[in-house]
């Protein structure tokens, strides 16, 4: 019965929303058009979406609904972005094909190495275990002579010194049947790479350096994420003049990569974060979100192109799913034997490092954020609820489920309503996942009583239909007025 | 640093710096192995004897794995460490190698602080029993062996490891606490040879 009534109003709500959404997107067309005389700024948009006005104008200028000059005018404010030129969107993809072809042949050496051939003796074995690299290094060297502007080129050398380096090692541990300290091995491995990426400007080899770093981090030792940070001036410097789509998918890695190596790093031994590791993940996340959004600013430059932000919403979401449900705050490790050491410590300054990131960004640009941008970040305080746990001098945590199911479903709404408003359809299915999702669990959730349910299930109900209501009530109004001006 | 970024692609800064970087791509192998034929040519040789079983490592292919029979015994600490002595596992100790009368490796003690000599390798602790002894993991535990001779190797030295009138062993340099492996034998006869010649 509950399930029909909500089910009914959430499809009447979505009607409304698409309804809304039609009306909307129709009055900022005109609104535009109207107001093209009044604007000398060229507005930048992308290739994709000058394709689409280019054949739109062909369209209306030969029915009639505009006149030849008004074509050329809206042709004429529109610029198109140039960073996502032709040529250089070319240039990278290619660079990818090229690097991953680069990276298949430095792993078919090594395997061809790992054959193992006996028969040629200690010196040959030598010697063929410099050839790769030598070969590999000249490639670098005659790349940045003749080919520099290349990415396909940088990529390519660049990818296969790196393997070349591991290649050379392991040839020569098995002549000589050293011991295998994989860890050693890593480490020395990463140390000869690092240089690689700064040199020849690679993307490849920061994936490759970020794959060792979370590799390395599950040796159950020392918190090798803090390696990390030797990647930052070569990615500061890539944010400001390689910004291409290699950029993008090593940075969405690293983001990654961070994440989980720090995690790794935690988990095998007690410390502030594996105490609890899906609050500490959700802080991380959060922070993710802030750093994103003050690094590649607030305007919504796309899911893809921030991967911090996107990285940092993907993890709220699911994070504050799992904690939205009964047992998951006190999951991790009890905190029977805590070895204060610099690991402990470096780990309890990086809650720190978060909420100073959270609190700055939101301090600096509160303001400028939607509300429901506001309200995700603001869900870091339920971390605040560990440490105080952690201090012993907070037991219960019945109220803290019930704020964070509220949580989700009042922001989950405010992105559904931003989304349909900013016309943005990625946005608008993120809040509906992520909406379905917590109902769907709520349902199948046995761990609550069922009293408790039941006041849960009519908080959230009447929630739902309350944020519905005020939504329409606030912004119905600037909508009508949008119309009116369009019909003058 | 993001200015010596800028200049770092000029030719002048490059090149030098990215010679310095291959050449020290380049030093860390060739050191590596500078210091196994070291070791080769001047460490003092000693057998151990061994029981093996046989994975596989994705960069350095099919190996190996020796255990050895000086692992399997508990080792006393030296007397001026027994009292100071913290037990961690994993961590490196030195044990003093002495040899029996087959001529055998074997563990006479085992100390905290580098000995003096070079009858001694660096090992890792193991375990701790309370009468003040150690069992230790000795390092250098692969032999890599080609693709195809890997499952001989390992049946061979199995089986014949367990019958007393085999000796299966693998000769080690030692010199300055770490070990070389020179080759693996049965009855005198290098593991390699010894496979190729079992076949018809």
């Amino acid at each position: 019965m509950a399930f029909n009534i909500i089910s009914t109003t959430f499809i009447e709500g979505l009607r409304r929303l698409a309804l809304k959404f039609c009306n909307l997107c129709y009055g900022r067309f005109i609104l535009t058009i109207i107001n093209l005389g009044y604007m000398d700024k060229q507005k930048i948009i992308s290739a994709e979406k000058s394709r689409w006005l280019q054949s739109e104008l062909t369209d209306w200028s030969s029915q009639g609904l505009i006149s030849q000059e008004q074509s050329e005018g809206i042709k004429a404010y529109y610029r198109v972005e140039q960073s996502q030129g032709k040529a250089s969107h070319t240039s990278w993809t290619m660079g990818i094909l090229v690097a991953l072809g680069a990276l298949l042949i430095g792993g078919g050496i090594i395997m061809l190495f790992a054959h193992n051939w006996e028969a040629l003796g200690k010196s040959a074995r030598t010697f063929l275990s410099f050839l790769p690299l030598v070969i590999a290094q000249a490639l670098c060297l005659y790349t940045y002579r003749k080919r520099f502007s290349s990415v396909a080129w940088r990529e390519a050398s660049a990818g296969l010194t790196f393997m070349a380096i591991a290649a050379s090692i392991s040839l020569i541990g098995q002549t000589y049947h050293i011991y295998g300290d994989l860890e050693r091995f890593v480490i020395t491995w990463f140390a000869l790479g690092l240089p690689l990426a700064y040199l020849m400007r690679s993307n490849l080899v920061l994936i490759l350096l970020t794959a060792l770093v979370v590799w390395l981090c599950t040796f159950q030792g020392d918190p090798y994420w803090l390696l990390f940070i030797a990647f930052v001036p070569l990615w500061i410097d890539f944010y400001h003049n390689q910004r291409n789509g290699t950029f993008y998918w090593s940075t969405w890695l690293a983001t990654f990569g961070i994440a989980l190596s720090i995690m790794l790093s935690a988990v095998y031994r007690d410390s502030p974060l594996s105490l609890y590791p899906i609050i500490s993940l959700l802080l991380i996340a959060t922070a993710f979100y802030g750093l994103g959004k003050s690094i590649f600013g607030l305007k919504e430059t796309g899911f893809w192109r921030n991967p911090l932000t996107s990285t940092g919403a993907i993890g709220i979401g699911v994070f504050s799913l799992i904690l939205s449900y009964g047992d998951s705050w006190s999951w991790g490790y009890d905190r029977l034997d805590l070895i204060y050491g610099f690991s402990f410590y470096l780990d309890a300054l990086l809650i720190f490092v978060a909420f100073g990131i959270i609190t700055w960004v939101l301090v600096r640009y509160w303001s400028r954020l939607y509300l429901y941008q506001r309200l995700l970040m603001l869900v870091s305080i339920s971390a605040v609820f560990a440490i105080l746990h952690f201090a012993q001098s907070f037991e219960s945590y019945i109220l803290l489920i019930i704020a964070m199911n509220l949580f989700i479903l009042c922001t989950s709404t405010l992105i559904i309503v931003r989304a349909v408003e900013l016309n943005r359809g990625l946005l608008l299915n993120a809040g509906l996942i992520w909406m379905s999702c917590l109902i769907l669990i709520r349902f199948f959730d046995s761990d609550i009583g069922i009293l408790i349910k039941a006041f849960a299930f009519i908080l959230i109900g009447s929630g739902f239909i309350g944020v519905n209501i005020w939504f329409s009530r606030k912004h119905n109004k600037p909508e009508v007025q949008n119309l009116e001006a369009a019909n003058d | 640093m993001i200015n010596f970024l800028k200049k770092l692609y000029q030719k002048n800064v490059w090149l030098p710096l990215a010679l310095l970087v291959f050449a020290i791509q380049l030093l860390v192998p060739g050191y590596m192995i500078f210091e196994q034929q070291q070791t080769l040519k001047h460490g003092e040789l000693y057998k151990f004897k061994v029981r093996p079983i046989d994975p596989y490592d994705p960069f350095r292919g099919r190996y190996v794995v020796l255990s050895f029979e000086a692992e399997q015994n508990h080792i006393p600490l030296i007397d001026q460490d027994k009292d100071n002595y913290n037990y961690k596992r994993h961590a490196w100790v030195y044990a003093n190698l002495s040899r029996n009368e087959k001529g055998y490796a074997v563990f006479d003690s085992v100390t905290i602080k580098k000995p003096e000599g070079n009858n001694y390798i660096r090992v890792k602790s193991r375990f701790y029993s309370v009468n003040k002894k150690l069992r230790v993991h000795i390092p250098f535990d692969r032999y890599y062996a080609p693709e195809h001779k890997a499952l001989a190797i390992e049946t061979n030295v199995q089986r014949r490891s367990r019958n007393n009138d085999d000796e299966v062993y693998v000769a080690v340099k030692i010199r300055n606490g770490k070990g070389t492996i020179e080759d693996l034998f049965i009855n005198d006869t290098p593991i390699l040879e010894f496979v190729e010649n079992l076949r018809p």
